[in-house]
């Protein structure tokens, strides 16, 4: 497979991932006042370069665009390499938009402030890292470097059990980078001594020409590693514990961008690297979606707090990630990288509504809360929107994946579609609990609680300029899909050419 | 092609009225200007599809107005269109005309409510969802306007979200119509797949590429999301749980349009089902068994508006057995002249309930009509109507559904007509117990019972003309259908010949059935031929029975419901579908979820992960305690691994 490149004629990426290293080393010095402005600036002018980028971006040409390459260690073929196909580009537009809204909504924070916008800023540039490197060394050093300050954020500004639920994270998640660095330098050792090349460059790993075995072998070893990122069941348990623990940005990052990086890590790698495997490991992932669909919705509807509901159904929706990757379709893969999106906006936007409530009630159980609705329109509106996106509402983003991911399974295999068709009754009776148990039945709650929500001031000016894009935007992604299908088109086709290709 | 532009206006007239109550209604418009608001938005649109239905009648022809891409599909692209032909023009008459006067009805039966703006709000994102449903030219945007019309079904349902019955209501109404959308979702996956397309003209062209079986299935899975929509058996027992939501609400969405979007779905994929009898039979099988399971049910209840209910589901079972006999027509004209009479009931029943303040239970009520004439008088014609008593609409509509299955299918036609003579009676035994009958009223609420405003007898009164005249408009139905509903009439660019050659199969059945088309003809004939007398004199029957039962108390109702026991409980407690479902599927789930979590999740799962940590702190700490700091127990250590690696050394050499 050969790419073709369109250089940057300024290094926007890098830039990128600069800005928020910059700033953080800068904020080291500074007086406390100056971590919350500076961060969003940041944050900003970064979205603002990822989202001119997605409409610069020529969906219509197969080149890896705003490429960027300096050569690190020429003697083992280490380069600093990035540059962005759509998927890399929507994924990265992503984080930035996410980055910005965590920062917008952390006003609450209480302890160490300095050091949290710090943590914050680190993981940001770690993450932009993640989806625009191209040279699998920084790959695994971004990868990896995101691992730190999200365990910091978790275990510093979490709740009582955070230690545990930090270290479980960061544990978890390091057991399967190993796998995933064997991987890469089997991959490397393999290279060496078939074509006495180095490289860890992703565009000559990918022209391998692995043997079968070999590509079962590492296809496992990576894919080890993405499944525990996903979290793909049995891998799950890890995330439940975190996002309860996790203050509130810290969820959001949680769930729209680290997900991400696993089901980056299948569609970017597993699937162009080891076609073969993908074909023949095509049934093994199908049943784990649909077991990460079912199982995981019956989680959910058997929890009382109201984030691991969220976390649980954040394992349901990667279901359906998985699903559409494996389906090695043009169908699939579309709706896989849409889902992607669609489920970063909507998880965001759901956590972000829990860690409302819980700054107005100081509680996540839904034993303690019920009956807001009426008190405050806004966020009731904002947060239903949210929950209809998120069960898969026809005219909101979550439908026009999970649509795509179906129909692209259902070419493979109808009865895996159909199975993972219960989503859209088993998604709707957890989520529709949560709203109503926290929103609805005003008249199960006792006067005094009565009396505290009528005191209740709905969504703040921050609050709002938070919420608010996430829900425009599950609308635009809703109603044109569109514009979204043609940026990835031909992405997905390139990341299928060789699967399809024969 | 004449310029048809404006039909955009219909769909959207009532959903910029909708954005403009959600975004100023509560700060600005409140009341009455948001109610005026949706009026006018919904009114604008009926006004525009009367001219294009005009416009259909003097023309002919299908118009697809396709508006913007939506989303391509490999060759395919799915579009935002509006398919303007017969069908869809009769479908949106009946969903503006009958949202117009039950919106009006509303901006009085909702005076003083503090949601007043978020209802009308709603109402009007209704109206939207159900045009984009009806106007679509492809399965994707039905589902959308499908979902849609769910949504805000859902929301209006559980409108008083304080109360935990009208959430729980809202819930049952949401998943249920879920699990009838996952069959139905699942069906549109596999119309792609095997046509390559989701255009109705499309796959109409292309049906006779496919299978028997393959058009079978994908029938059958299109037809269990209007089981569920419609309420049929065995996704029906969210309808009467659905009451919860305000009255106009009931009127509209409950009985008159939403529910009803089953069978035109059914309709307006006609060609397939056609082609297959095995999809017939299955429409008109869950058809015939709800018209007779609902009636039956309706037989017992003591609440207004599910009794109503229950006869809608009956009602709409009826209009599923009209297409599952091949009698398409048929069934699309019960269902206009239902929801004209079946809105006029539910109104009626909520100018009632306004009168004697939310008391919901028949048993509490009586003598009515003297302080609620109009009310009363209407009410009366609705329910005539719908007992299928000449001139009213539902004697047209009904009774030549009964005596096609006469000719068709004699095992439904004995349903039918059961369930014909139950309906009869239960909508006369509410009649008689809450406008006639004794005195069963709490007097502290009959010193203040009067007639309801202008604005709320002004609908019912329209209704009821209309309700009195549309029977006669039979002919001009059958003649403005056919072009999309009768496979002789069909222009080839609607259905080629081997897809009308593919239909008979289905519709077959039908051929040698004749019914009168003109009103009149069809009147006489009823009046004349013994099977006509029959269905009629059952209809008579029932409501004599009802008189004789319940106002005259000839007979008592206490001895009929001792002596009938067994009966008695199967209907009252609604043939135990609902305790079955709860049983199984929300207190079973639940309880198989909370297990799996304790056993899956945390035994299993974060055992290992867990234990795995446990074991690995305790080999460390166990491996600690070797860490002496003694010289004489590292020396010892080092011996013994000296002399294992040596044997081992050796053992290998």
């Amino acid at each position: 497979m050969t790419f073709e490149f369109e250089p940057a004629s300024f290094p926007w990426l890098t830039i990128s991932i600069l800005l928020p290293l910059i700033a953080a080393a800068i904020l080291f010095f500074l007086d406390k006042k100056w971590a919350k402005p500076i961060s969003i600036v940041v944050s900003a002018i970064v979205f603002a370069i990822s989202t001119w980028m997605l409409f610069a971006y020529d969906y219509s040409s197969y080149k890896i665009q705003f490429y960027e390459k300096y050569v690190w260690i020429p003697q083992f073929g280490v380069s600093y390499e990035v540059g962005v196909d759509a998927l890399s580009l929507t994924m990265y537009w992503l984080t930035a938009l996410s980055f910005l809204i965590s920062f917008i909504w952390s006003t609450n924070i209480k302890k160490r402030v300095k050091e949290y916008f710090i943590a914050f800023l680190v993981l940001e540039a770690a993450c932009i890292g993640v989806f625009v490197a191209w040279d699998l060394v920084f790959f695994y050093i971004f990868w990896e470097a995101m691992l730190i300050p999200m365990f910091l954020i978790i275990g510093v500004w979490g709740y009582a059990e955070r230690i545990y639920a930090a270290t479980k994270f960061f544990i978890y998640t390091f057991f399967g980078s190993l796998f995933l660095l064997l991987g890469v330098v089997g991959l490397y050792v393999y290279q060496y001594f078939h074509y006495g090349k180095l490289s860890t460059s992703y565009f000559d790993l990918i022209n391998l020409n692995l043997p079968f075995n070999l590509e079962i072998i590492f296809f496992l070893l990576l894919a080890l590693g993405f499944a525990i990122k996903v979290p793909m069941w049995p891998f799950h348990t890890w995330l439940p514990a975190a996002h309860v623990q996790a203050p509130t940005a810290g969820s959001v990052i949680l769930a729209a961008v680290l997900l991400k990086m696993g089901t980056y890590g299948f569609v970017r790698f597993s699937v162009p690297w080891f076609p073969e495997a993908s074909k023949y490991f095509m049934p093994v992932m199908f049943t784990l979606g649909v077991i990460a669909i079912i199982y995981t919705a019956m989680m959910a509807i058997a929890q009382t707090h109201i984030k691991r509901v969220i976390a649980y159904s954040s394992v349901s929706h990667m279901g359906f990630v998985t699903l559409g990757t494996f389906a090695l379709n043009m169908e699939g893969m579309n709706g896989a990288i849409i889902t992607m999106i669609s489920h970063g906006l909507t998880s965001a936007a759901l956590f972000l509504a829990a860690g409302w409530i819980y700054e107005r009630a100081h509680s996540y159980e839904m034993k303690d809360l019920g009956g807001m609705a009426r008190y405050v329109p806004v966020f009731a509106t904002f947060f239903m929107i949210s929950v209809m996106a998120s069960v898969g509402l026809p005219g909101l983003s979550g439908f026009v994946g999970e649509f795509l991911a179906l129909l692209g399974t259902f070419k493979q295999s109808i009865l895996f579609a159909a199975l993972a068709g219960s989503a859209l009754v088993l998604g709707a009776a957890y989520t529709l609990r949560l709203y109503h148990n926290t929103m609805f039945v005003e008249d199960e709650i006792d006067e005094e609680k009565k009396h505290k929500w009528r005191q209740l001031k709905d969504l703040t000016a921050s609050e709002f300029l938070a919420f608010f894009p996430l829900i425009v935007l599950m609308f635009i992604i809703g109603i044109y899909p569109k514009w979204w299908i043609d940026l990835i088109n031909n992405t997905s086709a390139a990341i299928l050419s060789k699967v399809l290709g024969g | 092609m004449e310029n048809l532009n404006y039909l955009w206006i219909i769909p959207f007239s009532p959903l910029i009225a909708s954005i403009i109550i959600g975004i100023f209604g509560f700060k600005f418009l409140k009341e009455p200007l948001s109610g005026i608001v949706a009026v006018i938005g919904v009114a604008i649109s009926a006004v525009a599809a009367v001219i294009g239905f005009l416009h259909v009648h003097e023309h002919g022809g299908h118009y697809d107005l396709k508006l913007f891409t939506w989303m391509p599909l490999g060759d395919y692209n799915i579009t935002v269109s509006l398919l303007w032909d017969p069908l869809s023009a009769l479908m949106s008459c009946v969903v503006t005309v009958i949202s117009t006067f039950i919106f009006i009805f509303a901006t009085g039966y909702m005076r003083g409510e503090p949601g007043y703006p978020r209802f009308f709000a709603y109402l009007s994102l209704f109206v939207f969802m159900m045009l984009m449903l009806t106007l679509s030219d492809n399965l994707v945007q039905l589902f959308f306007g499908w979902e849609g019309v769910g949504l805000v079904s859902y929301l209006l349902i559980g409108y008083y979200h304080n109360k935990r019955s009208a959430v729980n209501a809202a819930f049952e109404s949401f998943i249920v119509n879920r699990v009838g959308d996952w069959s139905f979702l699942i069906g549109v996956l596999l119309a792609f797949v095997v046509f390559g397309t989701l255009d109705y003209l499309d796959i109409f062209a292309k049906l006779p590429e496919a299978g028997y079986w393959t058009i079978t299935a994908i029938a059958l899975l299109l037809f269990g999301g209007a089981v569920g929509k419609s309420a049929q058996i065995p996704l029906h027992i969210w309808l009467p749980n659905a009451m919860e939501g305000p009255t106009p609400v009931s009127a509209l969405i409950h009985a008159a349009t939403m529910v009803a979007a089953g069978v035109y779905m059914v309709a307006r994929l006609m060609p397939i089902f056609a082609s297959s009898s095995v999809a017939l039979d299955t429409v008109l099988y869950i058809g015939t068994a709800s018209a007779f399971v609902a009636a039956t049910i309706g037989l017992v209840q003591n609440d207004i508006k599910r009794i109503i209910a229950y006869s809608t589901m009956s009602q709409l079972g009826y209009m599923f057995a009209a297409e599952g006999l091949g009698r398409f027509i048929d069934g699309m004209f019960h269902l206009t002249s239902h929801a004209t009479f079946k809105a006029l009931l539910f109104l009626a029943a909520g100018s009632v309930l306004i009168g004697v303040h939310h008391i919901l239970n028949i048993w509490k009520m009586g003598q009515l009509r003297k302080y609620m004439p109009i009310t009363a008088a209407t009410f009366l014609v609705g329910a005539l109507s719908l007992a299928g008593i000449p001139p009213f609409a539902g004697f047209f509509s009904k009774d030549p559904i009964i005596e096609a299955a006469y000719h068709i299918n004699w095992v439904v036609w004995l349903f039918l007509w059961i369930g014909a003579g139950l309906t009869a009676f239960y909508i006369f035994r509410l009649y008689f117990l809450v406008f006639e009958d004794g005195d069963h009223l709490d007097p502290h609420i009959k010193k203040h019972v009067h007639e309801s405003p202008w604005n709320m007898t002004m609908p019912l009164i329209v209704l009821a003309a209309a309700t009195t005249v549309l029977g006669f408009f039979r002919e001009f139905f059958f003649e403005y259908l056919r072009p999309v509903l009768d496979p002789r009439a069909m222009p080839d660019s609607y259905a080629p010949e081997a897809t009308k050659k593919l239909m008979e199969e289905g519709l077959s059945r039908a051929e040698h059935v004749h019914i009168p088309e003109d009103a009149i003809e069809f009147l006489i004939e009823s009046l004349t031929s013994p099977l006509g007398i029959l269905t009629l004199l059952t209809a008579l029957a029932g409501i004599f029975a009802a008189y004789l039962i319940y106002q005259k108390q000839v007979i008592s109702y206490k001895w009929l419901g001792e002596t009938f026991r067994p009966l008695y409980n199967l209907f009252y407690n609604r043939w135990y579908f609902d305790h079955f479902y709860y049983a199984v599927f929300v207190r079973g789930y639940l309880k198989l979820s909370k297990f799996l979590w304790y056993v899956g999740d945390k035994l299993i799962i974060d055992g290992i992960v867990d234990g795995s940590g446990k074991l690995a702190v305790w080999t460390g700490h166990k491996l600690a305690l070797t860490q002496t700091g003694r010289i004489s127990a590292y020396v010892l250590q080092m011996l013994i691994a000296m002399a294992i690696f040596l044997g081992l050394f050796l053992l290998i050499k």
